[in-house]
């Protein structure tokens, strides 16, 4: 056959699914982000008060863009029709985690310049907080996800445990999501690390409950 | 029955098996769910009781124009929006109007006010290293500097003899609105200021009412119920009641389901009425659990046996009934989970407006009554009326919004409806809208 | 011989306790093979497996000498049309054949050219710019079998495809199908059985996924000459007759019933008559033991 050896086309894989899969998810963090300064201050705050927003805030659209990579396929026959194609789901997902952690960055990167632009004390310890931040809670969720394919329980899970930190996470220790707004924050290492991580275990879970079943 | 598997469709998910270990964790990780080391005191003379804020004219009055000056000369205004810290600072403009607001109160110009702006230090007695400590609470203290130049200028700023309390209060008022609200010289936060010890017949009298009305018991699942609500009730029941819709769409029950006898009503009832036992019978479980604890702290006292039941009924059902309300009508109404973000949000902006009525907020739209506290039963007295139209507005919205939902499923069950396609609409206006007024 | 078929050699396949296909052994060529089978009988679970969605337990699958646990080069030679076709609901009917393409591996021309072959072959055209969720059931059936062909695949399997059709969709459907089988294996599996009569040569019956027939459609009539009876009864009698025949078919005239059963042996006082792929179906069903008297309904 012609197509024997064909290559995986990233672009028009990304395009489709930012179009039909992304936007919507991608329009809600963008209204998130709107809010925030409506909610919070974000002018000529220093550097443990620009924490707030970002930690307690944008790091919500963590949740919002990385939870439903796997929930287009949620519909059983849809998951039929393309697990049945010849480009597994695998690389399909690594697409779509890559756009979505691209918005992460961008979003997070972006509105933290709009912070520093008014005057606050962000820096890119910040925004590397933030970005981790957002990588946990949107791993969590992901896992959740590939876990028990239930979607309200996808958000549940990040929800929780963001609502555990509210309630004061004292106890979390280098888990505790609002470590930077109480003045330290040099542990951030762990929570983008184990959130990569979670990714990374939830696209091998879906991969292997496809392969095994 | 219907009832009942619905009821069984819920206790035996994932969602619900989440919730269940929130609804422990979160008093557990408070501490309310063991009180037996939390005995209210009956007070003795001779004792500290503690301080209370009060609208004290005398003490309110410097105070305030204390921490104002301090934050006019550093141009650094706190204020809690939403109950999150807002540093302010204002533009040469505002700063001029809040010169004139002080000057109205202590007499000096405007230019001269304006003269100590930034001096940190210098001026005013700010952030001299004698002057100015932080508290472990975060609050300042200021001790007047000694020496006669400094001396002479602390003096300077000082409430004029003639401003009365209305005039002032009018002034603070001014103040809060130029730093965009939601400071501590706002109206209703100016006692703050008006820190006074109790005394000991009004701790005795604060101890009578909660001997009276709360029978000791109503104390304590009012605390309950306060950290229930804000951690769990306001919340998590949206997660339950969109799974329970979800589930359909996933199952693809829709068309079978759509077809059946029974009424669009009945069946949207009877799953709300599922969702609510199965959030409300642990939650009572739980108050009572916490509430028998002290059942043993007040020999011969009057207990309020009923105390758990009332609280979890009359304070968290109606938070339960909107918060699996908005999942199921936003469910139904758009077939995706976006009700999770509209409960989220919502969630999220109240408890943090709450922060600043945790002694008693029983603001109409409050989602999560606050009474951070087992004393302050007159709050609650005072409060009542508000509590109750609060919580009848709640549970009659949630009411609505149910019968709303039966309206949706009953057009999307003939056909008329459909969720996504509906909500694709919408967002397309909507972009369209914005490509519109972008042009 | 062994590049242009399907070899199934003693597949097993169970969930948990259930055992789903027990003991298959099946050789399909090329052109329209039908699997049939009540609802449950394993056949989903079999077409499953050839298109890599489900792992067997045991035995060896062949498709076009592939060994089935080469999944990408599998996924690249068969088309799948499961039993409800869905696809992401914002997409049209263009922009789904596209994206499909891209996950079947197609470059850009490939996949436009096809996207438009395919589409004017199965008629929808006209439609492209539809969102695929605003089709009707014939419609999106017709996209599903254009998507399945997009790799032209040497095998395409197509799941109960004309389940839920109306009678005009149902025919069109099994002509394209037919007309698509000319140059590979087209697997078609239904409960009814009027499809396999008007399109296949070859069936297979699988029953509690248990193989009970595989051979040619007019042998298989065949086998049931001779064993088909039609006759009047009397109502009162029914009853009776129903515990002791295997009755197909029942016609109600008036006070009389007619009907048509199967028996090994003459049955009294009724008529000899030509069979059809139905009576011979269940008159393997009734040989293998099945419960057949529900399926003979009143028509």
């Amino acid at each position: 056959m012609e197509n024997a050896n064909a290559s995986l086309q990233v672009w028009p894989i990304a395009k489709s699914n930012l179009r039909h899969n992304f936007a919507p998810h991608f329009l809600l963090a963008l209204v998130l982000l709107l809010l925030t300064p409506v909610l919070f201050g974000v002018a000529n705050l220093d550097r443990t008060a620009s924490a707030v927003p970002l930690e307690v805030f944008v790091s919500l659209t963590g949740i919002i863009l990385l939870t439903p990579v796997f929930q287009p396929e949620q519909n059983p026959e849809i998951e039929e029709v393309v697990q049945a194609q010849f480009v597994s789901s695998v690389p399909v997902y690594l697409i779509r985690i890559a756009c979505s952690l691209a918005a992460l960055t961008l979003l997070i990167g972006g509105f933290a310049a709009f912070m520093r632009s008014s005057g606050c004390a962000v820096d890119m310890g910040l925004v590397w907080g933030t970005v981790s931040n957002a990588v946990f809670l949107g791993g969590l969720g992901m896992a959740a996800a590939a876990a028990t394919c239930n979607t309200a329980v996808s958000y549940m899970v990040p929800m929780v445990y963001y609502a555990l930190n509210f309630a004061g996470g004292g106890k979390l220790g280098v888990f505790y999501l609002f470590s930077m707004m109480s003045g330290s924050g040099s542990a951030k290492g762990w929570l983008f690390g184990v959130g990569a991580a979670l990714i990374a275990v939830s696209v091998l879970v879906k991969w292997l409950a496809r392969k095994y079943r | 029955m219907l009832f009942f598997r619905e009821l069984k469709k819920v206790v035996f998910s994932v969602a619900f098996a989440i919730f269940a270990v929130a609804l422990v964790a979160m008093p557990v990780s408070q501490d309310v769910l063991d009180f037996s080391d939390r005995k209210i005191e009956q007070p003795q003379p001779g004792q500290d009781y503690g301080v209370q804020n009060k609208e004290a004219p005398e003490v309110i009055m410097p105070a305030a124009l204390d921490t104002l000056a301090r934050a006019f000369c550093q141009n650094s205004y706190v204020t809690y929006p939403i109950g999150f810290y807002k540093n302010v600072k204002l533009d040469s403009a505002k700063q001029r109007e809040m010169a004139d607001i002080l000057s109205a109160l202590t007499g000096l110009s405007a230019e001269e006010l304006l003269a100590l702006n930034g001096q940190d230090g210098q001026g005013y007695a700010i952030g001299t290293d004698d002057g100015l400590s932080v508290q472990q609470d975060g609050g300042f203290s200021v001790t007047m500097p000694s020496d006669a130049q400094a001396g002479a200028q602390a003096g300077r700023i000082s409430l004029k003899e003639s401003v009365d309390y209305a005039f002032f209060k009018d002034c603070m008022e001014r103040a809060d609105r130029l730093v965009g609200g939601g400071s501590d010289y706002a109206p209703e936060k100016l006692a703050r200021f008006g820190v006074v010890p109790l005394t000991y017949e009004e701790a005795a009298a604060q101890y009578e009412r909660t001997k009276q009305t709360d029978h000791f018991t109503g104390a304590y699942a009012r605390l309950f119920s306060d950290y229930l609500l804000v951690g769990v009730l306001s919340v998590l029941p949206v997660f339950l009641s969109v799974a329970l819709c979800l589930r359909d769409k996933r199952a693809r029950m829709n068309g079978l389901l759509y077809t059946r006898r029974a009424s669009s009503a009945r069946l949207i009832f009877t799953r709300y009425a599922a969702v609510l036992t199965a959030v409300m019978l642990p939650t009572i479980l739980l108050f009572y659990l916490s509430n028998l604890s002290v059942w043993g702290l007040y020999p011969g006292e009057a207990l309020d046996y009923l105390a758990p039941l009332k609280y979890a009924l009359g304070w968290g059902l109606p938070s339960v009934m909107i918060s699996s309300a908005v999942g199921m009508f936003f469910t139904e109404l758009t077939d995706t989970p976006i009700a999770v973000a509209i409960q989220g949000l919502w969630w999220f902006v109240d408890i943090n407006l709450g922060l600043t009525e945790m002694q008693g907020g029983y603001s109409l739209f409050r989602l999560s009554p606050r009474h951070n506290s087992l004393r302050h039963t007159q709050n609650f007295i005072d409060g009542f009326g508000s509590l109750a139209a609060n919580r009848i507005l709640f549970a009659a919205l949630a009411l609505l919004l149910v019968a709303a939902t039966v309206l949706v499923y009953e057009q999307k069950r003939r056909g008329r409806l459909d969720g996504y396609g509906k909500c694709k609409r919408f967002f397309a206006g909507l972009a369209h809208r914005k490509e519109q007024s972008a042009a | 011989m062994n590049q242009t078929s399907i070899v199934m050699e003693h597949v097993e396949k169970s969930y948990g306790r259930k055992q789903a296909l027990q003991d298959i052994s099946l050789t399909i060529e090329q052109g329209m093979f039908g699997l049939l089978g009540r609802n449950g009988a394993g056949k989903t679970t079999l077409m499953k497996m050839l298109a890599t969605l489900l792992r067997k337990n045991a035995g060896q699958i062949r498709v076009c000498g592939v060994p089935i646990e080469d999944t990408k080069e599998i996924r690249r030679i068969t088309g799948y049309l499961p039993q409800e076709f869905s696809m992401y609901p914002s997409m049209r009917v263009g922009e789904a054949m596209q994206y499909l393409g891209v996950l079947s591996g197609l470059n850009g021309k490939e996949r436009a050219e096809r996207t438009r072959r395919l589409l004017a072959k199965v008629n929808l055209t006209e439609q492209q710019h539809k969102k695929v969720r605003a089709l009707s059931g014939g419609m999106k059936r017709r996209l599903g079998i254009a998507q399945a062909l997009l790799g032209d695949p040497k095998v395409l399997i197509v799941d109960e495809p004309t389940a839920g059709l109306d009678p005009e969709e149902r025919i069109r459907f099994r002509n394209l199908l037919c007309e698509v089988a000319q140059e590979r294996i087209v697997l078609l599996s239904t409960h009814i059985v009027g499809d396999i009569e008007a399109t296949c040569e070859n069936v297979a019956i699988l029953n509690e996924g248990r193989l009970l027939y595989n051979g040619t459609v007019s042998a298989l009539t065949g086998e049931a000459s001779g064993k088909v009876f039609t006759r009047a009864v009397d109502k009162r009698e029914l009853p009776r007759l129903k515990k002791e025949l295997c009755i197909t078919s029942m016609h109600t005239q008036g006070g009389k019933t007619q009907i048509r059963c199967l028996s090994e042996v003459p049955v009294s006082g009724a008529q000899l008559c030509e069979p059809t792929i139905e009576d011979a179906y269940m008159l393997r069903l009734y040989r293998s033991g099945a419960q057949v008297d529900g399926l003979g309904g009143e028509q």
